[in-house]
């Protein structure tokens, strides 16, 4: 790609000699994400320091027509931060300040490299948090979470990302920079916060966030509850919810995880469990104690073996290090596991729990289970060795069947980790033609070019362009579009 | 067709009835389904009529005035629960249910969709998102746009599409619930929605703090936001309408407490200290009693009815820059010499003002005044209706131009 090489000098000057990575050994590792599926090197890329040169870096690039990729930590599990078309990847690892914290209205402004738990560490000296918390906290960035709406367990009573985003200084594929507002709750025009948070990174790039800091609560109870099987504890978490009870986490690991991290975190969780639920509850102190018993009636009136409260703050965190940790542990039973995303209606949890336990057989490979139950948000991890082709095909099937049993249940085929290139060919599984063309629209009207993120979202055969395309033609011809879904993929 | 053109009402008393901000339309249709409406919207782009969406009729008078008006399309047949699983606590209603019957049907399996806002028994959950209207609990719980997992609309050309799905946690795509919230029905016309619901909890109480002082107020409403403490509303009420409720007083300050009985009680023993120790004092209620000042502090910010001497402004600014801007209100109405009164959602930073007695001319020097506008109802011929959004302007009309080229929809009622 010629236009890049030429491109080099211009770079250089906004950004500095050290800015720019051309070399093709370094630019290997911009290759990825935490999707390892789909790989392919950018051409460059730039590493700018601030927003007007992350601006003048886009106004270089599009010019030149050529893409740009954002990429945070790329701890993402959907490449939605792999180039699969080359160009320009604009890392913001060196984008990583907080600029402004602003106690009294409860908001901080940070830059988008700045990583989720370095954020709410620091917060936590005033008493804050940023609530979303995803398993990969310790090195995510805030852009990354931005751009994948991310969750996290905290999520069941908090709200994902986009419940925490007040407002968005970004820069638009023609290379504007713009602020969506300053914070202020309400704005005038259409949500363009909203609808940027969870875009993957194909709206804008952003490069500033005023964000909602969440006051930390006065007490909080975890307790670790120990079920025979996935059913019971399944229906301990329908109860759960049912009751209004209102966890702040409510998250399962089913046996296999439990050996896991039983093996790496010294739990001593007797490992004859079928599933462990982990139970957060918080708020002002009073009462905390009554929705606890309450809680704990529940696990036992339901069948639980052995129910655990987490009384000092070390055991607490202990047992949330086993769960936010248990898919670094999966390392012990297998030397490589996909990771599935998908999400169905709490009350179709041992439905699927079911399935996945039939995949695993019929697939002939194990699958372990550690997810945020309360959300009704699985993540079946599917245990199989890379380096046997046979087995990374059983593995890639085996996520195809529980993602298409998920969508029948009502669900869906993201929860929390994204589109990216991984779902994009199960995106018609779940939306139609028209919902997809809407999507498309809306893509085009911040990037007509595509040149954001491209190749990512929309299913491979039949792209952005083609559906906006479709759309446009209906809309001027005051015709729907007539097409059975799932028919032109 | 024949179907659609029987529905198509032309009948002089019908047209009045659903006149829009003063513009009395050619037309009124009230399909009985979605697919009828689906109909509807495309023969609508065939005549190329522009076309308005009606839920409750509550928020009518928001903007400005629409160009023409071809065709209203009302939702009120659109008004049913259409997917409600109590266990998965989520549940789908058609656009045209009004808040007040979703509260009725949701309150018998012991759920809530916890938001609130003025006219519940009128307005429309579609009308709700299209306005993005707001109310009392969004201290706590947001606005539908927080509590919206899914949506089907109808696009200009009569096609239906969806977005989002029936579980409380998803990323499948992108998040066009945010972009149909508060569109002002200028992109499509919204049919029905998915929620996440909450259980009704245990216990629910109100503490109203009085104040003689903005400055108390302001300290008091700092404290409690600093603190702990999860009240799940922060109402700021002037004197008229501590009067609705029936009180005498000088500034009020509404926060209310939902959850388990120890949590609740905690509440109505520390607010009254901590109100006590900025000078105020503090009155409790609760059950029915809550319910209804609730209500009636949500109906303070109502826009059904609305004088033709009245100016009512939506206005959002910084939770710390409450008190000043009501501050900044009371001078320049002192000035000018207007009546008026207003009301904060104050740990939100936003809220309502409601000036009478002033011409055009007034309202429009009023909105010059306040740049923490985010919008106004009024009957008065205004030169403008809307500030310009604080960025993306252009990224703004391109979205209108996509979803609705002609400018079909609510033309000229929009800051897009």
């Amino acid at each position: 790609m010629l236009n890049l090489v030429q491109l080099i000098p211009a770079l250089h000057a906004i950004v500095g000699h050290d800015g720019v990575v051309a070399n093709a050994a370094d630019l290997m590792t911009y290759e990825a994400d935490g999707c390892v599926m789909d790989l392919h090197a950018p051409n460059l890329v730039v590493l700018p320091r601030t927003s007007e040169q992350t601006a003048a870096v886009v106004k270089l690039a599009v010019a030149a027509g050529i893409p740009v990729v954002a990429r945070g930590a790329g701890t993402g599990l959907s490449g939605g931060a792999t180039p699969i078309h080359g160009g320009l990847v604009i890392a913001t690892t060196r984008l990583d300040r907080v600029l402004d914290v602003d106690v009294r209205n409860k908001r901080v402004l940070v830059q988008p490299g700045m990583v989720n738990w370095e954020l709410s560490q620091y917060l936590a000296n005033y008493g804050y948090a940023f609530m979303p918390d995803p398993s990969s906290q310790k090195a995510c960035t805030i852009g990354g979470n931005i751009a994948n709406n991310s969750g996290g367990p905290h999520c069941l009573k908090y709200g994902m990302t986009t419940n925490h985003v007040l407002a968005l200084r970004t820069v638009l594929p023609n290379g504007d920079l713009i602020w969506t507002g300053n914070g202020r709750l309400d704005t005038v025009g259409y949500d363009l916060a909203g609808v940027m948070t969870g875009s993957e990174g194909m709206f804008g790039i952003v490069t500033e966030a005023w964000l909602r800091m969440t006051r930390l609560p006065e007490s909080l109870r975890v307790v670790l509850a120990l079920f025979p099987d996935i059913p019971s504890a399944s229906q301990t978490v329908s109860a759960i919810v049912a009751q209004g009870l209102l966890p702040a986490a409510l998250e399962m690991m089913d046996k296999l995880a439990i050996k896991a991290v039983n093996g790496m975190y010294k739990l001593g969780l007797p490992e004859h469990a079928g599933a462990a639920l982990l139970i957060e509850i918080d708020g002002v102190d009073e009462g905390l104690d009554d929705v606890l018993r309450d809680v704990v009636n529940i696990c036992h009136q339901h069948g639980a073996i052995a129910v655990r409260p987490a009384t000092t703050p070390a055991e607490q965190a202990q047992v949330w290090a086993a769960r936010k940790n248990a898919f670094g542990a999966m390392g012990r039973l297998s030397p490589s596991y996909y990771l599935v995303d998908t999400v169905v209606p709490r009350t179709k949890l041992p439905a699927i729990l079911a399935h996945v336990g039939d995949v695993a057989r019929d697939f002939n490979l194990p699958i372990a289970n550690v997810f945020h139950a309360g959300d009704g948000n699985l993540h079946p991890l599917i245990l199989f060795d890379r380096r046997e082709r046979p087995q990374l095909e059983r593995a890639l099937g085996a996520a195809t069947e529980i993602l298409k049993e998920s969508v029948r249940l009502g669900g869906v085929v993201s929860g929390e980790h994204g589109i990216g290139v991984e779902k994009r060919d199960y995106m018609d599984i779940l939306f139609s033609t028209a919902d997809l063309a809407a999507m498309a629209g809306l893509r085009r009207s911040f990037d007509p070019r595509e040149l954001f993120n491209p190749g990512k979202v929309f299913p491979a055969r039949k792209g952005c362009g083609e559906l906006a395309e479709l759309r446009q033609n209906a809309i001027a011809a005051n015709e729907i579009i007539e097409v059975p879904s799932g028919t032109w993929i | 067709m024949s179907d659609i053109l029987s529905i198509i009402d032309s009948d002089e008393s019908v047209r009045h009835h659903y006149t829009v901000h003063g513009v009395v339309p050619a037309r009124v249709a009230i399909p009985a389904d979605v697919h009828v409406a689906a109909q509807l919207m495309q023969y609508a782009a065939q005549q190329g009529w522009h076309v308005v969406p009606w839920g409750g009729g509550t928020h009518q008078l928001i903007g400005a005035p629409p160009r023409v008006v071809d065709l209203v399309i009302v939702t009120t047949q659109l008004n049913h629960v259409i997917h409600h699983e109590p266990n998965d606590l989520t549940i789908a209603v058609g656009a045209g249910m009004t808040l007040g019957a979703l509260r009725r049907y949701l309150a018998h399996h012991g759920q809530m969709l916890p938001v609130d806002g003025a006219c519940a028994d009128t307005m429309t959950i579609g009308g709700m998102i299209a306005t993005a209207a707001d109310g009392p609990r969004r201290a706590m719980y947001g606005l539908l746009r927080d509590m919206m997992i899914g949506i089907e609309v109808i696009e200009v050309n009569g096609q239906r599409s969806r977005a989002g799905g029936m579980v409380v946690k998803n990323v499948s795509g992108f998040d066009m619930m945010k972009l149909y919230h508060g569109s002002f029905g200028t992109l499509a016309l919204i049919v029905s929605a998915n929620f996440k619901l909450v259980p009704i909890p245990p216990l629910a109480a109100g503490v109203l703090a009085l104040f003689t002082t903005l400055t108390d107020v302001d300290a008091f409403v700092a404290d409690v936001m600093a603190s702990q403490l999860t009240p799940i509303t922060c109402e700021l009420i002037d004197a008229p309408v501590l009067a609705s409720l029936g009180v005498t007083g000088v500034w009020g300050v509404m926060l209310a407490c939902e959850g388990p009985h120890a949590a609740v009680d905690r509440h109505l023993h520390e607010l009254p200290k901590r109100a006590t120790h900025h000078h105020g004092t503090s009155q409790i209620y609760t059950a029915h009693e809550y319910q209804r000042v609730l209500q009636l502090i949500a109906d303070a910010s109502q826009v059904a009815t609305v004088a033709t001497d009245e100016l009512v402004v939506r206005w959002a600014t910084l939770p710390a820059d409450v008190v000043p801007l009501i501050e900044r209100i009371q001078q320049l109405a002192a000035q000018r010499g207007d009546a008026w009164t207003v009301h904060a959602r104050a740990s939100a930073g936003s809220g309502y003002l409601r000036i009478r007695g002033v011409d055009a001319t007034a309202q429009a020097a009023w909105l010059t005044a306040l740049p923490e506008t985010v919008w106004v109802a009024t009957h008065a011929m205004l030169p403008r209706y809307w500030h310009a959004p604080s960025g993306g302007a252009d990224v703004m009309a391109r979205i209108r131009a996509e979803f609705d080229p002609q400018a079909r929809l609510n033309p000229g009622r929009f800051v897009v």
